[in-house]
């Protein structure tokens, strides 16, 4: 009995600290502060970096068609 | 042998059981949607590539911890965190200083003024909004409620999804939406605070899992040829009602994730693509929608997918700018350009317009093997009508002295949920529903939309800054100025035939050719001047928001006469300067000081919040 007790109250205990540390991060945007400072300006600098197909190389033509 | 055969038995039975469940929910009205075929399709990936890019991506990591002034950036950590501590003593201090009534009020009814949340040169926002004690717990659950909702949306095909976090620029600026949503409810609380809540977890919803599906598609990515072959794409202003009749097909408006939808979640996106597009020669005085479009195209920004592309020409020529330079940039996908004519209250040009709309189903038939099926299509229109029943009552409540539902997520609920998706998705009709209910028990109560802050009765008219899509929170915030409806929701109400299909196509018609926008910008004096003064009179408004978007050709022609006849009829019109997509030419900033400058010396008017009259957001998104 004594087990199940001290069980619940280790779940109930580490649901409530994952409770607070979760508002933590909501009140003080920690999310938010997360993806702006450091997520965005590491993939910024690979979004300047990266490779890409050159659309302007595609022959500049329309395919007609008729579907009236 | 025999364990395969038995295998495939299993396999059978398990996929007829499945079958023979989605036609009983079928039956039952019970569709899911999406399709989960869709999120299941096999996709194609050149894992060799994926793999090269995420090396990629990590040896950035590694350079940049190598680059980077350590001693620079624990500086400014310290700082910030110095300054956060400032912060909280100050409030503390602030709180000290409350009378036991006064604390007890902030406790349970949330703080008064906003402004501090804002720190210069700081994307993000010092802190959240205290709401008052329930207001918060409930705005904490619906924070955990969307990032589930977002991280299980993701989860559904998560490689070509993380994948396209690591092609596409635009993919970040989907991560911080929950800022956006902070912005769109700050200062809300009770009632409208749940309905904002309600309304944007679908917005959410149906961006994350369309972004799932382009990356599924993307050829870069997923390459999911299975699913492929279902995309219908269509150019971001076409509404999805014609995709109705194509229950097998999905249709997914293409540059809408990439370029329209994410340009209202940041400011700073369009910018890269404006600039890509301009140092080809476009002169800087086009508008920034077909500019992004085209920019998106020349820096790669685009997804390479789907089987065909509807173009179409709303809601004005500045589409068929951008659909004409897409379908060039992309051959192999063949293109139908919808025109409806824009003299759209001659009947005589519905006729015009039907043929259209019937080239087109020929169209997608062809490139696809789908067959028209006019059952599903009035299906469909029945949700939309119902829908257009629950955006009446809206108006109805919205009309009276005691409005309900205002601010930017009901704005931007209606255009995408309502008639962008245009009846395609059953659950909207259950936030509809819950929204509805909401409204009308806070009506009957009499609650205040904004409490305490319900000073003007305003309308917006003319076409909204992308990049402020919250100004109308700010107009509530800062000024008690409460926007009851905006020119782009006083569109086309008439219930859409159901059961002639010959009546049904010409009620589409009407519809297209009275889309968002379209009815009005591109209508003539008639649709844009005197529907407005007519407006202001059904709405009883006090204050005309009048957007002046720089670059549009169309409402340019008009100021004189409406500044002309709104100084004759003695209205109250704030002419709010703006570029669109791109808040270099105006900045939020200098939108917010018209309406100071107007509110003070010609209102002579007191803020309902000082601290919010000059912050510094140039930066954030």
């Amino acid at each position: 009995m004594n087990k199940i007790l001290k069980f619940a109250g280790k779940t109930v205990g580490a649901l409530a600290a994952a409770y607070a540390g979760l508002f933590l991060v909501f009140y003080f945007d920690l999310d938010g502060k997360l993806l702006y400072y450091v997520v965005e300006p590491t993939l910024i600098k690979h979004y300047d970096r990266m490779e890409r197909r050159d659309p302007l190389a595609v022959p500049y033509e329309q395919i007609e068609r008729d579907y009236m | 042998m025999v364990i395969s055969t038995e295998i495939l038995g299993i396999k059978n039975a398990l996929a007829e059981r499945k079958e023979l469940k989605a036609k009983k929910c079928s039956k039952k009205g019970k569709v899911k949607y999406p399709n989960p075929a869709f999120f299941k399709a096999k996709t194609n990936m050149d894992w060799k590539k994926q793999a090269d890019n995420l090396k990629e991506v990590a040896g950035i990591f590694v350079e940049m911890f190598k680059e980077a002034d350590h001693k620079a950036f624990w500086k400014l950590q310290l700082d910030r965190t110095k300054n956060d501590l400032e912060r909280c003593a100050l409030e503390f201090k602030q709180a000290r200083e409350m009378s036991p009534e006064e604390l007890k009020e902030v406790f349970l009814y949330g703080e008064k003024t906003l402004g501090k949340l804002y720190r210069k040169g700081d994307m993000a926002t010092v802190r959240r909004e205290w709401r008052g004690l329930a207001d918060t717990a409930y705005d904490f659950k619906e924070w955990l409620k969307i990032w589930g909702m977002l991280l299980g949306t993701f989860s559904k095909d998560l490689i070509p999804a993380l994948n396209s976090t690591f092609h596409y620029r635009w993919m970040i600026s989907y991560f911080c939406c929950i800022g956006f949503l902070d912005k769109n409810t700050m200062g809300q609380k009770g009632s409208a605070l749940r309905m904002s809540h309600l309304m944007t977890y679908d917005i959410f919803r149906y961006t994350a899992e369309n972004l799932v599906f382009l990356a599924k598609c993307d050829e870069k990515n997923g390459n999911s040829h299975e699913l492929n072959k279902k995309v219908v794409l269509f150019d971001e202003m076409t509404m999805g009602q014609l995709m109705g009749g194509f229950p097998d097909l999905l249709g997914i408006p293409y540059q809408l994730l990439p370029v329209f939808l994410v340009s209202e979640l940041d400011q700073l996106t369009c910018i890269p693509y404006i600039d890509a597009v301009e140092s080809f020669g476009l002169p800087a005085d086009t508008c920034p929608v077909p500019s992004s479009e085209c920019g998106a195209l020349v820096v790669d920004a685009l997804p390479h997918m789907g089987t065909c592309f509807l173009s179409s020409s709303m809601p004005c020529d500045g589409s068929v700018m951008a659909s004409s330079y897409m379908s060039r940039r992309f051959p192999d996908l063949p293109v139908y350009h919808l025109t409806f004519p824009v003299r759209y209250e001659y009947e005589e040009t519905t006729a015009d317009a039907v043929e259209d709309i019937k080239g087109c189903i020929k169209f997608v038939e062809e490139q696809t093997g789908a067959k028209w099926n006019w059952d599903t299509y009035f299906e469909q229109i029945k949700r939309f009508n119902a829908e257009t029943a629950y955006e009446l009552q809206k108006w109805e409540v919205n009309k009276t002295d005691y409005p309900q539902i205002i601010g930017p997520s009901y704005e931007l609920f209606r255009k995408w949920n309502y008639e962008m998706d245009g009846g395609a998705d059953p659950r909207i009709m259950k936030t509809f529903g819950k929204v509805n209910d909401i409204m009308m028990k806070a009506y009957e109560r009499r609650e205040e939309a904004w409490v305490g802050k319900m000073r003007y009765r305003g309308i917006v008219w003319s076409c909204p800054a992308h990049y402020y899509a919250n100004f109308s929170n700010w107009l509530a915030n800062c000024w008690g100025v409460n926007v009851l409806v905006e020119m782009e929701s006083l569109n086309f109400t008439k219930m859409l035939e159901t059961e002639d299909k010959e009546e049904a196509f010409m009620d589409l018609a009407r519809l297209y050719e009275r889309m968002v926008m379209r009815r009005h910008t591109n209508g003539g004096y008639h649709n844009v001047v005197d529907e407005l003064w007519k407006q202001v009179e059904d709405w009883r408004i006090d204050i005309i928001i009048m957007y002046q978007h720089v670059a549009c050709k169309n409402m340019a022609t008009l100021q004189g006469i409406l500044d002309d006849q709104a100084r004759d009829k003695n209205y109250n019109m704030i002419w709010i300067e703006h570029d669109l997509m791109d808040p270099r030419t105006v900045s939020r900033k200098s939108m917010r000081e018209k309406v100071n400058e107007y509110m003070r010396t010609v209102m002579k008017a007191e803020p309902v919040d000082a601290t919010l009259l000059d912050f510094d957001d140039e930066l954030s998104m």
